[in-house]
């Protein structure tokens, strides 16, 4: 069996939204290099729970890198210090016997904490509802082939489909701007010609809902796109920016 | 134009993006200002004649005046959309990283560009009334040349210019500049704010790029390597000008 390592966690707890937070320490003794990162949370839980105390509230669901729930900042970096790789795909060998590895939660003003690592990220779902999306009538399901995609557009709007809406990406910006994520969702269905019929319509009503709850703006850093753990181009920022001057002049 | 057109111009021109395609189409005209700025002074160093042919040509044409509104316009926007955003940009995280946020892709020049901003603000001020309206130093302000035959000549100490028409003298900027530059102060005033000037275009080209849109995956790094030659020229260029005069390249 590989070496166990000691590693240390400072981890932010808070016991609801509008309680006061704090870092707390905890040694992890027996930390295996190939567990995950949740699973050595896990394993601190547990002692948690079984020392009568309660455990570290975090987001997990899938656990392989596709739905985005894994959202905490570890040293500073969303999801962690692997590129192109969620929390839940990050393996205890990233790190070094007696590292001291501080966890926090997306801090932004429109992801609110929820408790401890927990964030609310419903405003991620309002931009959506506001236009991330087709409309289609109802009926038997149409046959995948009907309309026929160009390679180079099919292969773009796929890259730009790949976002898991983990919100990493607002997490790392230093303005806290929602600009990729809403990016990657307007450029994903402006490649494709289900999605002109709303084209003009959701790119305006998507961004109003952006600036609404409370994001900031892009100053062109682009530690968004390093951090996202889908690797979703900076062209999402250019062509989020290109669709809404078409709305903008030409209403469509 | 209707209400409802008015009031859709109104929602763009708020947005975040909005905002910053004001400071985009803004900085580009003062962009282009700046470059053509440091280009037409290059001209001190072909000799007073010259030198002052060129600022009396400036001085003449009615268009200096749509130049220097079109320039109070584009500094008023983009003042006005930057503080906006700026104002945004800190509302929207409340509560800042215990471990601070690492910087994969930023650079100080674009975390720094409201410092830059505001010292570039002032630098505006002083130079006009340096160079433009001769509040600051006036006693080097007011050199005149006068015509004798067809050849431009440096109206002596004392010398009486009330017989002389109006057609037969002109301005001295050459005098100007070379007595603004003497004062070792208000040399190296001008070197530090023309840093300033080279740290704010190092960020600002690209991203002006990017934000209207016109960068991509391709041509992002191309942009990126252009405003640093940009900025760099313009430092090089503007900051000559002090330096010649103090080592006395530049003299009258
Ligand atoms: S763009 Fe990347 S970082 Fe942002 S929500 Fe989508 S997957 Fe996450
Ligand atoms: S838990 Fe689903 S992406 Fe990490």
């Amino acid at each position: 069996m590989a070496k166990s390592m000691k590693i240390t966690v400072r981890v932010w707890r808070q016991t609801g939204p509008d309680a006061p937070g704090h870092l707390e320490e905890h040694l992890v003794p027996n930390v295996g290099p190939d567990m995950s990162f949740l699973e050595m949370l896990d394993v601190l839980n547990e002692h948690l729970i079984e020392t009568g105390k309660t455990p570290i509230a975090f987001d997990h669901d899938c656990r392989e890198g596709i739905c985005g729930a894994c959202s905490m900042v570890i040293n500073g970096s969303p999801h962690g210090p692997r590129k192109a790789t969620t929390t839940c795909q990050l393996h205890m060998r990233s790190f070094d016997d007696g590292d001291v590895i501080t966890i926090e939660p997306w801090r932004a003003k429109a992801f609110p904490i929820v408790k401890d690592l927990v964030v609310d990220r419903s405003s991620f779902d309002r931009i959506i509802s506001s236009g991330g999306y087709v409309s289609v009538n109802t009926g038997g399901a149409p046959d995948a082939n009907a309309i026929p995609i160009g390679k180079a557009d099919a292969d773009e709007a796929f890259d730009y489909a790949a976002c898991i809406g983990c919100g990493a990406c607002v997490a790392a910006c230093p303005n806290a701007s929602a600009m990729l994520f809403v990016g990657a969702k307007v450029a994903h269905l402006a490649k494709m010609p289900q999605g002109q019929v709303e084209r003009g319509k959701r790119v305006l009503n998507m961004i109003q809902t952006m600036d609404n709850e409370g994001f900031g703006s892009c100053t062109n850093h682009g530690e968004c796109s390093a951090s996202c753990p889908k690797e979703i181009n900076l062209d999402a920022i250019a062509t989020l920016n290109r669709e809404f001057m078409r709305a903008s002049l030409f209403g469509k | 134009m209707s209400q409802a057109n008015n009031s859709r111009l109104l929602a763009v021109m708020n947005s975040t993006i909005g905002l910053k395609l004001v400071m985009a189409t803004t900085g580009f005209v003062l962009v282009g200002f700046v470059v053509a700025h440091m280009l037409g002074n290059l001209q001190i160093y072909l000799g007073p004649t010259v030198f002052n042919d060129y600022a009396q040509m400036m001085q003449s044409t009615k268009l200096v005046w749509v130049l220097r509104l079109i320039m109070l316009g584009a500094i008023a926007g983009h003042i006005a959309a930057a503080s906006r955003l700026t104002m945004r940009n800190a509302e929207s995280r409340e509560n800042e990283y215990e471990a601070s946020l690492k910087s994969q892709t930023s650079s100080a020049a674009g975390k720094l560009m409201m410092h830059t901003g505001i010292i570039l603000l002032i630098f505006i001020v002083v130079h006009l009334g340096h160079f433009t309206v001769g509040l600051i130093q006036p006693e080097n302000f007011h050199f005149q040349e006068m015509l004798q035959g067809n050849v431009w000549v440096r109206v002596p100490e004392g010398f009486d210019t009330s017989t002389l028409a109006a057609s037969e003298l002109r301005h001295d900027a050459y005098t100007m500049f070379v007595r603004g530059f003497q004062g070792p102060a208000m040399a190296l005033f001008y070197i530090v704010c023309n840093c300033a000037v080279m740290f704010h275009l190092y960020h600002a080209v690209a991203s002006m790029f990017a934000t209207l849109g016109l960068s991509n995956r391709d041509s992002r790094g191309l942009f990126k390597l252009v405003g640093i030659k940009i900025a760099v020229l313009v430092l090089l260029g503007n900051i000559s000008f002090p330096i010649a005069v103090q080592l006395g390249f530049v003299h009258l």
